[in-house]
């Protein structure tokens, strides 16, 4: 062949790979999106986009209002996109509310019902099967249905319900090409419509999201491997603890026979098999503090509120406020919700945190076969009712989950495969007040109308779940608190462990009564909470036994007591400290061990210097507990303490993903009151150990640690030991973000790198009232906004925005 | 001069095609523009380069540059060093080298397209020669 043909057939053939390549690559779909090239063509793809814009949204608000028959509906809107919307008639606004809030966050509101409901496989793909099937298990999706059904029963949600999603199905309606949301089109995916069940839905997913621990299972599995003295020296019930909300409380039904059985410690084995997506962040909570007018300037009371929970993009709270003949309020609404959640009206405001409360029990079930149809109960054997449920795949052919219910409550796991480790065919039960049915969205509803601090304990009437701290305060100077929800009368039995259902002794015995619960009503106290225990007392143990430890509540407190007058405006600085009590705790604790060998010789180690110009211990003397993004100290501190978490904890009860292990506030009491407790000793050695040991091997391991992973001649700041991420919703790479931010897990502002602040709120109640607000992200859901992402350097550094509010009228 | 002028219709051509018809429509155009109109690879593959980063370009400002700015987020540009410090500094700079991604592919498209074309034609040639018809001849 000559050598000219052969070149031409040659470059044909490059050419032709070339193409191939190019084709195959731009025309295959990766990790379920769209092909690349689709994406990418300035004819079909994201160029075709267009972001959201506050004069188009105005115009299409208007038409569709028009439309839809509706009276009309003023809407001022900044360049925050912050929209103020007014109307004559409640059916309107909440239209408008349902409209707006879907022009910004159509895609969030619909990811975020989908998990809750057991759809995202319809858009995730295979992927996300384990979470659908884990929910349809628990039977969420069912809970929220009943839920549904109230809410569209009760005149007070019924109409707001029904307007807010006709305003969304009126803006699925206009959605073209050039405004499909980009991560529909990114899936390739267009919104189905909207529905009222899919606010029921949303409600339910912030209601598990903030009670659906499973520590039940590893505490039953901690229980097991410990003797009953160390058990009660590691997790005492009825400690009198710091900073708890209220002091002592007796309720009238309490009983303190705790009897704390416990069996099947597997099931923590056969948990560990769900995905880590569907449980709750065990960080979730939140700060609120009520100051008196006796402690304020300007002799108004004030309230703030730091939503703790895991970040996203778009930011979780879309920023609203609603004026019609019935309210005028201003706060952090749900995406696909009507009302707000947390803010403020002319007259009054409420806060909201985590109760932390135990309200979800397991019951461990004997079936009577291996066919799992029937389970024991009284003696006699009871039908399992099963279901069978369709999921959605995309791009797969539909697959059928069983649900299985017991009058307990849904079977959620079963001992599986494990045929020779158990006998006789059990299955795990869950009980759960997230399963009755509830209209919190009434709660929200008339808060949002309320008109003194004192409506607050009205509009609570009935709340059931997610149990929460509510702290309301007025233009009057009144402030309430109330522990609300719906809390289990388990009859004294101890709420940690999996229990047997083999009678009615081990069952929920109806529930607390409501007008028991922790309540207080002052004008002159001043009230903490950040997911603390409400109150000391032996009744506590009827509410919880994982609140959070009181770091938070004791440093605002201790902030708060710092000044005797404080202007509104500084607390914006309360909000964004970062110094931590448990890193003080820790710190003043190893200044103590310090002077003793081992621990006095290893603080001087080379490997420990750091390039530091002073002695360790001086450079720790002069640290204030403080975690800024800039901290080098922090660092230190924290990865010796988590050091010294781990590898006692790990030695004496195992993996912290089999097993419940103390609370920091635990470990750091022992190590101050108990330096030389049998805890601390290693059997493995022939030696005794105490204390002053463990922080010397942990101080080594920490300063190797620090070496290898960052740099041996300086230590690391803060900002680079704990990165802060903010992820997108539906987790799509590179529509998050990263930012430089201090704060801590126990600090006010408690950043924890993936979880922290995400709504914060500071409302003094003058006349008009004055407000300060903030959320990590900007308003709009799109990411080719400029207001996608807006305030999260802000956000990172303390900062607050002043609030426009639009009051009503001026008020005597 | 009359080279410049059919470049530039043909680059106007290559942009309107990319703004509106599917991104395998460029590759048709490039191998009707070559087997048609006989126009040289290398000018194709430069056309089509500029037609297509014009045509993103475009799109772009018809939409605020909102689209360029979930390019930069998704490719994460960021993260090779390409920032100049402040985000609006950087979001000028990662734009330019997104329309530069956009038509760097238009540009693969239409250099194989281009290739592929113009090895076919040759080869055609070389197995059927073109043989003068009868009574034709030059004598």
């Amino acid at each position: 062949m000559p050598k000219n043909k052969l070149r031409k057939i040659l470059s044909g053939l490059s050419s032709a790979i070339l193409l191939t390549a190019l084709c195959f690559g731009l025309g295959r779909s990766f990790g379920g999106l769209r092909p690349l090239g689709d994406l990418i063509a300035p004819s079909t793809g994201i160029w075709r986009h267009h972001p959201t814009d506050r004069h188009d949204l105005k115009r299409r608000l208007q038409s569709s209002l028009s439309e839809a028959g509706l009276q009309a509906v003023e809407i001022e809107i900044g360049d925050d996109e912050i929209p103020h919307l007014k109307s004559e008639s409640d059916d309107a606004l909440f239209f408008a509310q349902g409209f707006v809030t879907s022009y910004y966050r159509l895609w969030q509101m619909d990811f975020l019902s989908r998990i809750t409901a057991g759809q995202v496989a319809e858009i995730l793909g295979e992927k996300a099967l384990p979470i659908d099937r884990f929910f349809r298990r628990m039977r969420i999706p069912a809970a929220a249905r009943a839920s549904a059904t109230m809410m569209v029963s009760d005149p007070v949600t019924k109409g707001p319900l029904a307007a807010y999603t006709r305003g969304v199905n009126a803006r699925i309606a206009q959605i073209d090409l050039s405004s499909l949301p980009i991560e529909y089109r990114l899936f390739g995916i267009f919104p189905e419509p909207w529905s009222d069940e899919r606010a029921a839905f949303l409600l339910k997913f912030m209601t598990w999201e903030l009670t659906g621990y499973l520590y039940d299972l590893k505490m039953t599995a901690s229980k097991a491997k410990l003797s009953k003295e160390v058990f009660e020296l590691l997790f005492p019930l009825n400690v009198t603890m710091p900073g708890t909300i209220l002091p002592e409380m007796i309720r009238a039904d309490h009983t303190s026979d705790l009897q704390g059985q416990s069996i099947s410690s597997h099931w923590v084995n056969i948990a560990k098999q769900i995905p880590n997506e569907v449980l709750p962040d065990s960080s979730n909570g939140s700060n609120s503090w009520a100051m008196p007018a006796r402690l304020m300037t300007n002799n108004r009371a004030l309230i703030a509120n730091d939503l703790h929970l895991s970040y996203t993009l778009p930011a979780l709270w879309f920023s609203i406020q609603l004026t019609s003949p019935t309210m005028n309020v201003y706060g952090a609404s749900l995406p696909g919700a009507p009302g707000v959640i947390a803010g403020f009206n002319d007259s009054m405001g409420w806060a909201v945190t985590n109760g932390t409360d135990d309200v979800l029990d397991w019951y461990s079930l004997r079936y009577r076969d291996e066919r799992r149809q029937e389970y024991l109960f009284e003696g006699t054997w009871r039908p399992v009712v099963s279901r069978d449920e369709i999921l959605k795949v995309v791009g797969q052919p539909d697959e059928i989950v069983k649900t299985r219910e017991t009058h307990l409550g849904p079977i959620v796991f079963d001992d599986g495969d494990k045929k020779g480790v158990i006998e006789i065919p059990s299955g795990l039960a869950a009980q759960w007040t997230g399963h009755t049915p509830s209209n919190e969205l009434r709660s929200f509803l008339m808060l949002n109308r309320a008109v003194t601090a004192g409506d607050c304990l009205l509009a609570l009437k009935g709340y059931i779940a997610p149990a929460q701290n509510f702290v309301c305060a007025d233009r009057a100077g009144r402030i309430v608190y109330k522990h609300a929800g719906s809390f289990p009368n388990r009859q004294g039995r101890d709420g940690r462990f999996v229990v047997e259902a083999s009678g009615p002794q081990n069952l929920w015995q109806g529930t607390l009564s409501s007008e028991e619960n922790p309540t207080l009503e002052t004008s002159s106290n001043l009230i903490i909470t950040a997911n603390q225990a409400p109150f000391n007392g032996p009744a506590l143990s009827q509410y919880g036994w994982f609140f959070a430890a009181p770091f938070r509540a004791l440093q605002i407190r201790s902030l708060l007591e710092d000044k005797k007058k404080w202007r509104p405006e500084q607390m914006i600085d309360v909000q964004s400290d970062t110094r931590s009590m448990l890193a003080k705790g820790f710190k003043r604790l190893v200044l103590r061990e310090s002077a003793q060998i081992p621990l006095k010789d290893e603080l001087k180690s080379p490997a420990c210097k750091f390039g530091m110009s002073e002695p360790l211990v001086t450079a720790l003397e002069k640290w204030t507990g403080e975690h800024e993004s800039s901290s080098r100290m922090a660092p230190l501190l924290e990865n010796w303490f988590s050091i010294v978490e781990d590898s006692t904890w790990k030695r004496l009860i195992g993996n912290r993903d089999e097993t419940h292990w103390p609370t920091t506030w635990r470990l750091l009491h022992l190590m101050e009151k108990e330096p030389t407790s049998a805890i601390w000793d290693d059997p493995a050695t022939s030696e005794i150990e105490v204390l002053n040991d463990r922080l010397r091997e942990s101080l080594r391991a920490t300063c190797l640690s620090l070496s290898d992973n960052f740099d041996r001649s300086i230590l690391p700041e803060w900002a680079s030991y704990q990165s802060t991420t903010l992820r997108h919703s539906g987790r799509l790479p590179g529509l998050g973000r990263k930012v430089r931010a201090g704060g801590v897990a126990d600090s006010v502002f408690a950043n924890k790198g993936q979880h922290g602040p995400t709504w914060k709120m500071i409302v003094t109640f003058e006349d008009p009232p004055r407000a300060w607000a903030m959320t990590p992200g900007g308003q709009s859901g799109d990411p080719s906004s400029l207001n996608y992402d807006v305030n999260v350097d802000d956000w990172s550094q303390g900062k607050m925005q002043s609030v426009r509010f639009n009051a009503r009228k001026k008020t005597k | 001069m009359i080279k410049l002028v059919g470049f530039v219709i043909f680059t106007s051509i290559i942009t309107i095609c990319a703004a509106f018809t599917p991104w395998w429509g460029t590759p048709i155009i490039v191998a009707i523009s070559y087997f048609v109109f006989r126009l040289p690879v290398r000018a194709l593959a430069f056309a089509t380069f500029i037609g297509w980063a014009m045509a993103a370009f475009a799109r772009d400002f018809n939409a605020e540059f909102g689209p360029s700015r979930v390019f930069a987020k998704m490719l994460s540009l960021n993260s090779f060093g390409l920032t100049l410090g402040s985000p609006a500094d950087d979001f000028v700079i990662l734009r330019f080298w997104i329309y530069f991604l956009v038509g760097m592919i238009g540009f693969l498209f239409a250099l194989s397209v281009g290739s592929i074309s113009k090895a076919v034609s040759e080869l055609w040639v070389s197995i059927f020669p073109k043989t003068p018809r009868a009574g034709t001849s030059a004598d």
